[in-house]
This record gives structure tokens, C-alpha cells and sequence, in this order.
């Protein structure tokens, strides 16, 4: 009986590590999306969720939609490499960003998209990024999901004239600002911050750039000439951005990735060097503390970056193709736009509405006769109806430099008006094109806030280019680099003297070791005596 | 033919084969990885030469070392008297204070690192980046404390209390039976202890990142870097295998010079 258990246990464990892989049927088809942590509408409005159910109600078929995340692009890639059969991967949909869909296009990776299918990205993508995606012929295979710019966070002057001055952190030169020692951090990743240290070393050239006759800030020459100077990876370049680096990192509080969001909004740091969807989340984390931060893109020029969907080889095509373009639909956008601080780049009027509401500045204005639908989102105070819309739509406003807002406080139940506040006018139609009709004017209190941060303006554009993706050996010089600028430098002859010394200190105890088992006792005099004066003491 | 006969030893071979599956293959991969170049796929030495050549990666090693030994050595003057007294005294009585020392390592690792940092900043720790180094050691030693303490408390547990007699007896002095019994004796739980200790801190840059805020690079981030963002698994198999020698040869090392004396008290050797 004993032995008749022990095997079944045997059995048992013996299977468990065989995987049980057989037993899957494929009766319904499945779609595997692969995509960053934290970037998908997931909690009132679960995007995935909402596809599956969309799909079975337009297509008549159940699907299941397998959706996993990533933490960095280098574990996608990994990944996709590791579960590769034949030429074939096990996702029919990933997210990386920019560099790595180059490399993916380059080394064939990808499936081309059938526009066909894809109305909604037609139709609601800006023309911007549309634009960017055909010039550098990767509309074939990539789609773009999300975009940012990359800048500072930074902690304003306050009352008491503490904080960041708008003047210093508007130029890449303020990492070396010994006002600002052991507040900064900079990214713990090479490709970034080789942007922040050429953004140092080029930065004079950059700056030439702007002061040259008949300078048209918006000209493609102008973007082109500083693409150049921000893809700089000659080796003299490379040299010089170790040497600043090197120098520049005493000034600095350290290096992160992702901590740097909550210290800004505690208040550790006064300046992160980060990406427009990062800071827009560090504005509103810190807003919730009642500080106010802000963003700026370096005046030089700087990076943009965005992430985007492609279609590794031998994909579910038509299924991954009805998700994005159920993702590329205005409301559906909306949704993510809610959940995630990134900048989306879908646009139209209901996506200009909401960021009008959200993130513009808005006033209530008197409605003499709402219809019944209207009651729902209506205040009604006193006997009139009061109604929230942004400051462009208040009949009263045409565009002043000061202006006071009403708002309805709660607490005491009345309309309240404000004191007068400065008004800035941000333009978006830039970005918004002709998706939109109006004249894309939005009212803000500020233009250093999320919504100039999600939405630059065509100014702050024109001077951001994508970093290229690397050749390998290029790749392995900047990393060759950035390790020494992170560990240091130890000089051989220091490494060869503490070398030398573990050498001698461990030969003197081996030979104590081994004579010690011969039996030969090396007792020193003065010890001899000590003992030889104790055991008298005893006897 | 002889009819398949089940015995006793049939049952050690799941764990054979999880040994091979999950030991023994994965280090003849990094062997395979470590000597291979990584453009070719030949054999080759590149690796090793690409390490030794390269000053980044030797100051990370000895920078990694010295924190290493710091470590642990910092660990080892905290537990001994730690555990000596747990095991001694009737503090322990019913294992509620060694719950204490052991609860924080039933809290996740990453969690209890945040929480060290922001202890750290309150105390200002943080003023300066020259800080960084200190604080990584504090969360370091913070973390393997258990580790230490664990191993070397059994040890003392077990030791047998009519050596002690026997040692004042013969008319040592309490000071004496500490150096030339109690400590000899458990050298087997401090040996432990230091294996436990002194590797996890040259690789857990979990801690160097979030306490030394990307200042102390250690060796660990370094094989990181080159699997995850170098798409380089020869170099990185390369530099695990250096590393994985010279733990092994300080392994040999102490291993020897605590085994005389301390036969009897093997038991403790598990940890």
C-alpha cells in the first residue's frame, strides 16, 4: 500500500513539470496584445473588455483578447525574441517606442497594415503625426498609440522665493546650475540622457541656429539642422558628453526612471528631467498636495518620442487591425485619454472638447431656456440655470488679458465670482488641423502647465526630433560611455595595490593555516607569558 | 527481464530532475553563453577580454567588493551579539523576539527599501549625493540582517552547554570561552551566513538604485544593462560566470579556515 502511494506521489510531481500545453482547443480565435504597463483605460471603462464585447455585437463572433504588459522595450524585445517559432511570434500586437519599431522594421519583424481596415485612424489621427509617420516610411508598419515631447519638470519660484526660476530651467545648461545642486535628476537610461548631455554640448550651435538672419522658427530647415545636431554620435561628441556628464553628475541628486514622478510631488526634487506624459502625471499627483509644478522643453531643442503599434510577423491581421481601429475611435480615445496622462494622437471636436473642459480654464454661463436633456449637467441656483463650459464658449469674454471666472462653490451654494486672473490663449490647431473647425483656442492660466505639455505649441515642435535608432556599434560606444560615467573611474595602479594586498594578506594566512595542522605553534613571547602568569594564578 | 522494481531511491528522482532542469542547465547555458562570441557564435574569449580590458566594469567590480565586505562584515558584528543573546538569555523564551528579527523578511524586498528611503530622507540622509554609498550600505545591511542572524542563532542554539561548563571549569574566563570555544564552534553558522550575505549584495541593485539614486553602480546592474538594453547575453553570461568564481574561491577560502575545530557543530551548515 506504501509503495503503491509512493508512486502515484512520484507520478504526480513528475507530471506537474511537464506542461500541460496539449490539452489547449482553438475554437476561439484570441488576440494577444502586448503593451506598457499602465497604458490602457482599464478601471470605469476597460477598453479590452469593451473590444470583446464590441466585436461580438458587430462581427457576431467571441473572441478573447489575451492582453500582458512590459516594463521597458529591451524586456518586449527579449521577449518576443524568446517565443519566436520559425518566422513567426506569439503577439499579434506590441507598443514599443520609436527606436525599437525601427529596429523591428529593420530587422523585418513586422506585418504591414492594410489601411483599408483602418478608417478610424484616417480619419482621427493628426495630421501631424500622420505626416511624421509617412516621412520617415514607417506608416507601413507602425501605428502611433501615444506621443510626448521631453523637458524638465520643475518646481516654480514660490512666495517665499524658493524653487526653480523659469529663466535657468528653460535652457539644458541648468543641470550644471550650482543653485540648483542635488535637486536634479536625469534619466537611468542612455538614450535620454545622451540627449540632455548633447543638448550641453551642442547647445551653443543650437542656439546659433536661432540667431541666424531671416531665422523662421516653424521652417523644416531650421528642424532638420537641429535633428542633426541632436543625432550627433560622432566619437568626439560621444567624448565630450562623458567628460560633461562625468562632471555634470556631482551636481546632481542621482538618476531614475520612474521614482523621479512621486519626488517631484513630494517635494524631494525641483527638477526632473522627463517626458511630457510623466510630468503631466507629476502635475497632478502634486496638485492633490496643493503644489503647483511645471514644464518646460528646453529653448535649445529637444527630443520627441512617441510609442506605437505594430504587427510582429505572422499575426492575427484582421483581428489586430479591428482593435486598433476600435481603439482609434474618438470616444473610445477619450476614454484612454482620461485614464493615461499621455498625449494622444487622435483629434477632433469631441477630443478638443474634452481637453477644452479638462485641462482649459472654464466659467459658468447663465442658461435662460435649457431643453430637457441639458437639466442633468446644469447648476441651478436661485432661479436661474447655470451651465460649465470653457471660457472660449462665455459670451462675456473676448479674449481680455485679465478676466474673472465664476464657479459654484458647494459649500455655501452660491455662484461665486472670482478675482480677476491672467489669461493666456493657447493655439492647437496646429495639431487639430482641420479636424476641427473652429480656431483651436484654448484659455489657460498658464502656459508651462498640462495643457501646453500634452499640446506644445507648433513652435516648441518644430525644435523636437526623434533620436535615431542605433547602429550596434554605435549603440555599444554610448553604452561604453554611459557605464563609465555611472560607476567611475579606478585608477589600475589603486586596483593593483588592493590586489596585491588581498594576495599577501591571504598567503599569510594560508601558511599560518597549514603550519597550524603540521602541529608547529608560533606562540609569541609576550602572550607565552600571560598565560604561564594565569595558571599559576590558578593553581 | 527483471520486473521494475520500485524503491526507496526512485524517490530522489523528481529532485534529480529538478536539480538538472533547474541548476545544472542553466549554468552550462551561461558556461555556453560566457565563451561564445556574440556575432559569430564561435568560441571565443571576447567576453572576458571585453570585461578585463574595459575600467567601467573592473571599478564596478571592486566597487561591488568593497561594498560586498562591508556588508557583511557590518552584518556579522550585528548579528553574533544578536543572536548570542537570543540564544543565550531567556529574552527568546517563547520565540517572540526572534519573530521580530526574522518578520521583515516575510515584507517584500522592494517595499521595505522604498520604506528605508523615505526613513532616510526624514533623517537627511539625502542632502548630498556623497551620501549615497552610506545609504546603500544602510539598506544592505538592513536587508540581509536576518539572513545573518538566522543561521548563526542556530548554531548557538544547539551548542552544548556542558562545553561552556567544561571551558570555565578548566578556568577560562567568560571572555576567553567566547574566543576560544563559543565562537570556534559556531564558525559553521557564520560561514553560512556569509555565503547567505555576501553575493545577493554585489547583485541586488534593487537597493543601490533606490537608496544610492543611480549613484552606486554595482556589478549586478552591470549583467542587467548587458542582457536587457545591450541585447548582449554573451558579455552578460560572461560577467555572472567572473563573478560566480570568485564567490566560489571566497567560499573555499573561508570554508577552510573554519573547519578546524568545528565537527561537531555541522549541523548548523544547512543554512
Amino acid at each position: 500500500m506504501k509503495k503503491v502511494l509512493s508512486l502515484i506521489l512520484c507520478g504526480i510531481l513528475f507530471t506537474a513539470i511537464i506542461p500541460l500545453s496539449s490539452c489547449k482547443k482553438q475554437t476561439i480565435r484570441e488576440l494577444n496584445v502586448y503593451n506598457w504597463e499602465d497604458y490602457i483605460a482599464c478601471e470605469d471603462f476597460d477598453m479590452v473588455a469593451e473590444f470583446e464585447a464590441w466585436h461580438e455585437k458587430t462581427y457576431g463572433e467571441k473572441i478573447v483578447v489575451n492582453y500582458s504588459t512590459f516594463g521597458t522595450n529591451e524586456n518586449m524585445y527579449n521577449e518576443l525574441k524568446l517565443t519566436q517559432k520559425g518566422d513567426s511570434f506569439s503577439y499579434d500586437l506590441v507598443c514599443p517606442s520609436e527606436y525599437m519599431i525601427q529596429k523591428m522594421i529593420i530587422e523585418g519583424m513586422c506585418e504591414e497594415f492594410d489601411y483599408s481596415q483602418l478608417e478610424n485612424y484616417t480619419k482621427n489621427v493628426a495630421p501631424y503625426i500622420q505626416d511624421l509617420f509617412v516621412k520617415n516610411d514607417w506608416y507601413k508598419y507602425a501605428t502611433c498609440f501615444n506621443w510626448g515631447t521631453m523637458g524638465f519638470t520643475y518646481y516654480p519660484v514660490n512666495d517665499e522665493g524658493k524653487g526653480v526660476e523659469y529663466d535657468d530651467v528653460s535652457s539644458w545648461s541648468v543641470v550644471t546650475n550650482t543653485k540648483y545642486a542635488n535637486k536634479i535628476t536625469i534619466k537611468d537610461s542612455v538614450r535620454d540622457s545622451y540627449v540632455l548631455a548633447l543638448g550641453n554640448v551642442n547647445g551653443q550651435k543650437l542656439l546659433d541656429l536661432q540667431n541666424q538672419p531671416n531665422f523662421d522658427e516653424l521652417s523644416t530647415e531650421y528642424n532638420k539642422q537641429v535633428h542633426e545636431l541632436l543625432n550627433d554620435f560622432s566619437d568626439e561628441s560621444i567624448e565630450k558628453s562623458r567628460v560633461f556628464l562625468t562632471e555634470t553628475r556631482k551636481n546632481l541628486y542621482g538618476f531614475e526612471v520612474d521614482s523621479g514622478k512621486q519626488d517631484m510631488a513630494t517635494g524631494k526634487l525641483w527638477i526632473n528631467f522627463a517626458w511630457s506624459g510623466d510630468a503631466v502625471y507629476a502635475m497632478d499627483l502634486a496638485e492633490e498636495e496643493g503644489t503647483f509644478l511645471e514644464y518646460v522643453v528646453p529653448k535649445e531643442g529637444s527630443n520627441i518620442f512617441f510609442d506605437g503599434w505594430v504587427m510582429p510577423k505572422g499575426a492575427d491581421k484582421e483581428l489586430a487591425q479591428r482593435f486598433l481601429n476600435f481603439m482609434y475611435d474618438e470616444a473610445n480615445a477619450i476614454e484612454n485619454l482620461d485614464y493615461i496622462c499621455y498625449s494622444s494622437p487622435i483629434v477632433g471636436e469631441q477630443v478638443f472638447e474634452y481637453v477644452s473642459e479638462n485641462y482649459g480654464l472654464t466659467t459658468l454661463i447663465e442658461v435662460p431656456q435649457p431643453t430637457g436633456d441639458e437639466l442633468e449637467d446644469l447648476v441651478f441656483v436661485g432661479d436661474k440655470y447655470y451651465k460649465e463650459v470653457p471660457l472660449a464658449l462665455d459670451p462675456n469674454f473676448s479674449g481680455q488679458s485679465t478676466y474673472s471666472l465664476t464657479y459654484y462653490d458647494e459649500e455655501s451654494g452660491e455662484i461665486v465670482t472670482d478675482d480677476p486672473i491672467e489669461i493666456y490663449a493657447h493655439n492647437v490647431k496646429h495639431f487639430f488641423g482641420d479636424k476641427i473647425s473652429g480656431d483651436g483656442i484654448i484659455y489657460t492660466d498658464s502656459l508651462n502647465r498640462q495643457l501646453v505639455a500634452m499640446y506644445p505649441t507648433a513652435e516648441t515642435m518644430n525644435r523636437c526630433v526623434i533620436m535615431e535608432h542605433l547602429e550596434t556599434a554605435d549603440l555599444k560606444k554610448l553604452n561604453n560611455m554611459w557605464d563609465s560615467v555611472k560607476v567611475g573611474y579606478m585608477k589600475y595602479s589603486t586596483m593593483l595595490i588592493i590586489v596585491i594586498v588581498a594576495v599577501v594578506v591571504l598567503a599569510l594566512l594560508t601558511t599560518l593555516y597549514i603550519l597550524k595542522k603540521k602541529g608547529v605553534r608560533i606562540i609569541l613571547p609576550k602572550k607565552h607569558l600571560g598565560k604561564l602568569v594565569k595558571s599559576e594564578r590558578i593553581k | 527481464m527483471t520486473a521494475l522494481k520500485f524503491s526507496r531511491k526512485h524517490l530522489g528522482i523528481p529532485y534529480a530532475l529538478f536539480m538538472a532542469m533547474f541548476v545544472i542547465f542553466p549554468l552550462l547555458l551561461i558556461i555556453y553563453y560566457a565563451f561564445t562570441d556574440p556575432e559569430t557564435g564561435g568560441l571565443s574569449f571576447i567576453n572576458f577580454i571585453d570585461f578585463f580590458t574595459s575600467n567601467a566594469n573592473l571599478t564596478a567590480l571592486f566597487m561591488s567588493f568593497a561594498l560586498a565586505i562591508l556588508t557583511t562584515v557590518i552584518c556579522l558584528l550585528i548579528a553574533y551579539p544578536a543572536a548570542y543573546i537570543l540564544a543565550r538569555t531567556n529574552i527568546n523564551k517563547n520565540g517572540v523576539m526572534l519573530l521580530l528579527f526574522i518578520l521583515p523578511m516575510w515584507i517584500n524586498f522592494v517595499l521595505r527599501t522604498a520604506a528605508m528611503k523615505e526613513l532616510l530622507y526624514k533623517l537627511g540622509m539625502f542632502n548630498s549625493n556623497n551620501m549615497s554609498f552610506i545609504n546603500t550600505l544602510i539598506g544592505m545591511v538592513y536587508d540581509y540582517l536576518p539572513f545573518t542572524i538566522l543561521p548563526i542563532y542556530t548554531v548557538l542554539e544547539k551548542l552544548d552547554k556542558n562545553v561552556l561548563e567544561a571551558s570555565a571549569d578548566l578556568g577560562a574566563t567568560g571572555i576567553q570561552t567566547l574566543f576560544k570555544v563559543t565562537i570556534p564552534l559556531s564558525m559553521p553558522g557564520i560561514v553560512s551566513a556569509i555565503t547567505m550575505v555576501l553575493l545577493p549584495t554585489m547583485t541586488s541593485y534593487v537597493v543601490s538604485d533606490t537608496l544610492g539614486n543611480g549613484n552606486i553602480t554595482i556589478i549586478g546592474k552591470l549583467i542587467e544593462n548587458q542582457f536587457s538594453v545591450m541585447y548582449n547575453w554573451n558579455a552578460g553570461s560572461a560577467i555572472a560566470m567572473i563573478l560566480l568564481v570568485l564567490i566560489f574561491a571566497t567560499m573555499i577560502v573561508t570554508g577552510k579556515f573554519s573547519e578546524e575545530d568545528s565537527t561537531d557543530a555541522r549541523g548548523g551548515g544547512l543554512w
